[in-house]
């Protein structure tokens, strides 16, 4: 039963993500027509052989700015957890290891940081520094980093207790060795799984800030940005605010599966170690 | 496969005013990684009013499965092949789960292995005590139940009973909650107790307070007690019965004098040897070679024991052999001759 | 009680760097504060009366106290754009807010319970493993798209309910629930199904524990345990879940006002974002902030008195 859930959780996350790999794949070489491309003959038409889903309030193809949003997407959700994983996994990896007033530090940081609800961090820094995709990429990467900290924390405080690390420790091996080449490794899947999970986080919350006009702005096609356009036109064309939610919920959705359905895997792959032990 | 290959048949009696427990050709299976593993084999045993009877074996063997069955408590993955469990003449899997659980509490109730974790650690120890009580007397008062509560507790040797009620399980030692565990068992009087290793958790010390307790209430109340242990002291103290399991099998059943002083089948030998001895020299323990295998890789045929077993023939591998009637005892062994195909 | 007094001071030192960080991030502005907030081709004679006010002048240790004083007694300075006390406009927006955030927790505590039971009770058969894999599809949902949804449905093409324009509760309390309905519905989706999610795990955890079996050899059929038993064991971990949905409630009322066109402190806080309004911004942050911290130092203090185990800490150990 847990076996065959395990497998439909990854086999759908893989299937939704692989879908809009291809479609970014695509849009590199062919779009429909150019994203940014005004058509004032042509504002919010229904889906037709000639834009088949139809055009917004500028004329402007639907599916072709779709096709290019999916480049903000995984850009920003790719580049934003990156960073947030380096300065997580730094930041934990020291408290772990050390433990102490340090590790006091580190976790009251990371408190702090975490009083501050979902995308108003962001927001704050996007006051500070001003719009623009750096900038977003960098708030949303600080907004990734507690998660990071705190699993690459608590695996470092297990492992560094470990009889082969202590055997290093006693050969003299330096503290930046063995953190990075005799612990950090076993994190990996681990890692991997809170990756997958925080992409979609990112992804969530770009797709937020734009949808209040704060993060991606015009004319760069981005979802949440498209629905924010959307909103004024649900009477007349709720089609466009339809479209991109959805995108955008595949998307999360598509790397919610693929991470839980990792998890389940290293769940289970610990399980059975440890009934062979 | 060959557990399947035996039906059983038994007649109920309407009359279930006799106390009695009789498992009869009771084989079970455990349903793991898409495929179904015998756990228990043509088990039958009865036990009669004032009898304690003992059930020991290896952990592993399905001493406490077949306790679970015994109770209805079966895990979701065991199911149960053939054969019967009847409590006082009333047949527990073929009732319906209302009937069932007028059962269980009232007529039938256990003592679980580990009382750290058998109690729920929200609730006050008393309030516990007395849902046992309530839910099989709906109609008795709030004060009627605590004071029943109160009895009992004083009953099975706790101090200071009112303090005591109100306490939460973090609170108490673990003899005391393995008493509150003996008090919740017993305060409907049941017919029936199962007690599954009741002391190996607890102190030498009070082990032997443990066991002298449900000696007593069993002279006094003239109940059934089914005892699981692995401990065959602690059987040879209280018991009067005793069954021998192996793989999922009784291999040697019968008074306690008897099976533990000349002990016949290979495996009740082995485990009486390995109890040390201080009389002996170190060298000179016996010990039964190797483990209980686990449950997907035994053998389907012959006798289970055969790989461990010093004395097995050719035969063993390939027949496993029926229960006999050797000497005022049941025995499960070639030696002694039988097969189930014959 | 030294649980509850280690509490306390732990989110005493949270909330010193929670207000250093609200404060610092203002600090490390590139460039001019003042030519950020008014623009390059601002009146001369405004930029003096902003630097003034800001104290520009001043050392940053005497700007942090004098800031975080004023902030305690509920001073945050003056916005810019408004030219009003924050606190004021703080305080006419925050029943928008509060409504919706405690209509929101509401619906999902209502909601949770009943579904996860129902989930746990029927995990083996086809109903229950479908409608689990909705609280999949829950959490991935954007609520402002939700949001949008609700409103094409329910007030575009149903006409049913109203979609925002937010009525206060002492004007008309029927319209004030009902101009909160779709809002709230749009936080609650996300919000309940991690609830759920969580909760359907920790009883699924609690009912492999020997306390179950013990119940159920009193006689108790599988729901009553689950109802008597497992249940409040469940739930205790899932206050600190409660705190998470605070957290999420406020995070997503943020995002959620923009849609509805509520006037709460969202709508504030993206307003004075659009504007660059920073003192508006650092006192609604700081505030949300502190509301976060303190609802987690409640739940935290509501364990002691909840569980036993922690309630009785320090007493007699035999």
């Amino acid at each position: 039963m847990r076996n065959k859930c395990r497998n439909k959780n990854l086999v759908i996350g893989t299937v939704l993500i692989a879908f809009l790999l291809g479609m970014l794949l695509v849009s590199f070489f062919y779009l429909p027509y150019p994203p940014n491309k005004m058509d004032s003959a042509n504002i919010l038409a229904m889906p037709s052989r000639e834009h088949l889903l139809g055009t917004d309030n500028f004329g402007r193809d639907i599916l072709s700015r779709i096709m290019k949003g999916s480049w903000m997407a995984f850009g920003i959700g790719f580049g934003a957890v990156i960073i947030g994983m380096t300065i997580g996994v730094i930041f934990g990896a020291i408290a772990g290891y050390f433990g102490g007033w340090i590790d006091e530090l580190v976790m009251r940081l990371m408190d702090a940081k975490m009083a501050f609800p979902g995308v108003i961090l962001a927001l704050v820094m996007i006051t500070v520094f001003g719009n623009g995709i750096g900038n977003m990429i960098l708030a949303l990467g600080i907004m990734a980093i507690p998660r990071f900290c705190r699993i690459t924390r608590t695996g470092f405080m297990q492992i560094k207790e470990m009889e082969y690390i202590k055997a290093a420790k006693s050969r003299g091996i330096s503290d930046f060795r063995i953190m990075v080449f005799h612990i950090l490794p076993n994190l990996s899947s681990s890692l991997l799984v809170t990756f997958t999970l925080g992409i979609s986080s990112a992804i969530l919350s770009e797709a937020g800030l734009s949808f209040l006009g704060l993060g991606i702005q015009p004319p760069h096609p981005s979802w949440g940005r498209m629905l924010f356009e959307a909103q004024s036109y649900l009477l007349t064309d709720p089609l466009y605010a339809v479209v991109p939610g959805i995108m955008i919920t595949i998307l999360v959705l598509g790397f919610n599966l693929l991470g839980d359905g990792l998890r389940d895997n290293l769940d289970h792959r610990m399980s059975q170690r440890e009934e062979k032990s | 496969m060959f557990w399947k290959k035996k039906k059983s048949t038994i007649e109920v009696s309407k009359d279930y005013t006799e106390k009695s427990l009789i498992v009869k050709d009771l084989t079970m299976t455990i349903h793991s990684q898409g495929k179904d593993y015998p756990a228990l084999f043509d088990v039958n045993f009865q036990i009669s009013p004032g009898q304690i009877v003992g059930l020991v074996g290896e952990s592993g063997c399905g001493k406490s499965l077949t306790s679970l069955a015994v109770m209805g408590l079966l895990p979701p993955a065991a199911k149960i092949e053939t054969g019967h469990v009847l409590i006082n003449g009333q047949d527990l899997y073929s009732s319906s789960e209302k009937e069932r659980c007028a059962l269980q509490g009232a007529k039938v109730s256990m003592i679980f292995q580990d009382p750290m974790s058998a109690l729920n650690p929200l609730m006050t120890v008393g309030k516990q005590i007395e849902e046992s009580y309530r839910i099989h007397h709906p109609s008795a008062s709030k004060q009627e139940a605590k004071e029943k509560v109160l009895a009992m507790m004083a009953k099975v040797g706790l101090p200071r009973v009112s303090e005591l009620y109100k306490e939460y399980p973090h609170q108490l030692s673990g003899g005391m909650k393995q008493r509150i565990m003996i008090a919740m068992a017993l305060i409907n009087e049941p017919d029936l107790i199962i007690a599954d290793e009741p002391t190996t958790a607890l102190d030498v010390t009070i082990q032997a307070q443990i066991l002298d307790l449900l000696k007593k209430l069993n002279e006094e109340s003239n109940s059934m007690i089914l005892l699981i242990s692995h401990d065959l002291g602690v059987i040879q103290t209280v018991c009067s019965q005793v069954m021998v399991m192996y793989g999922g099998m009784i291999v040697e059943q019968g008074e306690v004098k008897q099976v533990l002083q000349h002990p016949m089948h290979p495996y009740t030998r082995g485990l009486l040897a390995s109890i040390p001895d201080p009389d002996k020299k170190e060298e000179e323990i016996v010990c039964v070679p190797g483990s209980v295998e686990a449950l997907e890789e035994r053998k389907n045929e012959g006798c289970p024991f055969f790989e461990r077993c010093q004395e097995a023939v050719e035969r063993c591998n390939v027949q496993c052999p029926k229960l006999q009637y050797v000497l005022n005892r049941q025995i499960r062994c070639e030696k002694y001759g039988g097969h189930l195909d014959e | 009680m030294r649980y509850a007094l280690r509490k306390i001071a732990t989110a005493a030192v949270t909330l010193l760097l929670v207000s250093l960080l609200t404060f610092g991030v203002f600090q490390i502005l590139p460039g001019n504060p003042v030519e950020i907030m008014l623009g390059v081709d601002a009146d001369p004679l405004q930029v003096e009366a902003l630097e003034q006010k800001l104290q520009l002048d001043r050392p940053i240790v005497q700007r942090y106290t004098s800031w975080i004083l004023g902030a305690l007694k509920g001073d945050l300075g003056d916005s810019i754009r408004y030219q009003m006390p924050v606190g004021d406009l703080l305080r006419s927006s925050l029943p928008v807010t509060i409504s919706l955030a405690l209509l929101s927790i509401a619906l999902t505590v209502v909601l949770v319970i009943p579904i996860s039971m129902y989930l746990v009770k029927n995990r083996n058969k086809k109903s229950g493993v479908f409608f689990s894999s909705f609280t999949q599809l829950g959490v991935s949902l954007p609520s402002f798209w939700v949001g949008i949804l609700l409103i094409l449905l329910f007030a575009v093409t149903w006409n049913l309910l109203p979609s925002g324009d937010y009525v206060p509760f002492q004007e008309d309390p029927m319209a004030w629930l009902l101009s909160l309905i779709l809002p709230s519905c749009a936080i609650t989706v996300g919000t309940s199904a991690t609830v759920i999610r969580y909760l359907k795990n920790t009883l699924l955890d609690e009912m492999t524990q020997d306390y179950v079996r013990t119940a159920r050899s009193k006689g108790l059929t599988m729901n009553q345990t689950l109802y008597r038993h497992v249940l409040k064991n469940a739930l205790l971990p899932s206050l600190t879940v409660l705190g998470m949905i605070v957290v999420d409630v406020l995070g997503g009322s943020v995002i959620v006002e923009n849609v509805f066109n509520l006037p709460g402190v969202g709508r504030l806080l993206t307003s004075g974002v659009g504007n660059r309004d920073f003192p508006l911004v650092q006192g609604i942050v700081f505030y949300l902030a502190v509301t976060v911290l303190l609802m987690n130092l409640l739940i935290d203090i509501l364990y002691t008195l909840i569980d036993p185990r922690i309630r009785l800490e320090g007493g007699q150990n035999k």
